[in-house]
């Protein structure tokens, strides 16, 4: 198992956070190239938090909806793994996003190919496919570090999620 | 050449240090100089790691259409690691051990015995082969310099490939993750001074304790005790 990076907790917040931005319609972005993507929330999830703590994953169905999943956010829980849909224009991709380490896990692109002129072209693509991928993604996380590090997150971002969190208990 | 993969899983690092213009001779003598070199008649358990180009898995041809696609840097990295297989050891083993007659034996000569069987069966043991695909992006937009996209999570595979490009080219490999984008976002001084500062949020919000019984009952008594002492207080203003 590799060492947790200092800063580790904030790629759970990052997951966190667009778990919340998935679920109150607030799941597209511009990125600082002008691109709009958006993303959502598959069916896989696994939430914990803290190092030592154990982890729980949901999977199948919808695990966003799930009353596990909403305990879980109320106490005090964080998105450690899900898988994602990220969309930008006509591409599209699923992923599952290792929030500590930013790895990521089988990513594959649900547009069909183009039909490549050649070899190359068409290994170019696909590694086109891949670099671009994790331009959105570390795009998305630069717009969540510029909310994140306002001195008053905790009063706004950090209090609306907790809104949301009390929101969905009231509904289950 | 066998096509590029369509999906898969990886983790990409921040490159410090100068890599050789990759379409150099440079860059193609650092991957031959490194390139893998086989252990199929080791003779002691070993692993080998080292650059192979994605048409030619025994680490000979470097050729550049195989390795320059477009803009980026079709590379492999392949492992062999030599490992004795623990059931065949212990069948030597045992067969060493009734041709002394269950003779008792102390722990240098067990290691010896050990060391006898490595020597005659490694050599006719074949290591266990896998690939590492890597690809370099030498001048990537989100990073300002060149990116290393390495297709498996594996922590042991990191640290291969990161060893590899060091050997190879001198230069670090620093994995991307949240702490070291953070490092390289282009982030105003007081939000780099916070970063700093920031721990962990929660989702749980916080509520006041609730107050047990006893010392509910307690406090009601004082404040039934408090209204009696202003009525006494109303009812003496009232008698001046």
């Amino acid at each position: 198992m590799q060492d947790r990076s200092e800063h580790a907790f904030l790629g759970e917040e990052f997951l966190t956070w667009l778990w919340y931005r998935s679920e109150t319609g607030q799941a597209t972005f511009t990125l600082r190239d002008r691109s709009e993507v958006a993303i959502s929330l598959d069916d896989f999830l696994c939430i914990g938090g803290n190092e030592d703590e154990t982890e729980q994953t949901l999977r199948k169905g919808l695990p966003t909806r799930s009353h596990e999943a909403t305990a879980a956010l109320a106490s005090g829980k964080r998105l450690v793994k899900a898988r994602l849909i990220v969309a930008e224009g006509d591409d599209e991709w699923t992923l599952t996003l290792d929030g500590p380490r930013f790895a990521f896990g089988s990513v594959r692109r649900n547009n069909p190919e183009a039909d490549s002129e050649s070899a190359e072209a068409r290994d170019i693509e696909r590694i086109q496919s891949f670099v671009r991928v994790g331009e959105v993604l570390d795009g998305i996380y630069g717009a969540f570090l510029d909310e994140r590090l306002q001195e008053n997150f905790s009063a706004t971002t950090l209090d609306a999620m907790r809104g949301w969190v009390e929101a969905r208990g009231a509904r289950d | 050449m066998p096509p590029f993969k369509k999906g898969g899983s990886f983790v990409r690092f921040f490159v410090e240090g100068t890599l050789p213009d990759t379409a150099s001779e440079d860059f193609f003598e650092a991957l031959s100089k490194e390139r893998f070199r086989s252990i199929e008649s080791a003779a002691s358990e070993e692993l080998s790691a080292g650059w192979v180009s994605p048409s030619d898995p025994s680490g000979q041809d470097f050729l550049r259409e195989d390795i320059l696609v477009g803009d980026f840097v079709r590379l492999r990295i392949r492992v062999d690691k030599k490992k004795l297989p623990a059931a065949w050891l212990a069948i030597h083993m045992a067969a060493e051990l009734r041709a002394r007659d269950g003779k008792k034996i102390s722990a240098r000569e067990r290691k010896e015995i050990r060391a006898d069987i490595e020597e005659r069966i490694l050599p006719r043991t074949l290591p266990s082969v896998s690939f590492l695909e890597v690809v370099l992006v030498p001048r990537s937009a989100a990073s300002r310099g060149a990116l290393v996209f390495l297709f498996s999570t594996s922590a042991a595979a990191a640290a291969e490939c990161a060893k590899l490009f060091h050997k190879s080219f001198g230069v670090s490999l620093v994995e991307v993750d949240p702490t070291t984008l953070a490092e390289r976002a282009p982030l105003a001084a007081e939000k780099r001074s916070y970063l700093e500062r920031c721990s962990p949020f929660s989702t749980e919000r916080k509520r006041e304790p609730a107050r047990p019984q006893r010392a509910r009952a307690a406090a009601s008594a004082v404040d039934d005790d408090d209204d009696a002492i202003a009525e006494t207080h109303a009812e003496s203003a009232e008698a001046f």
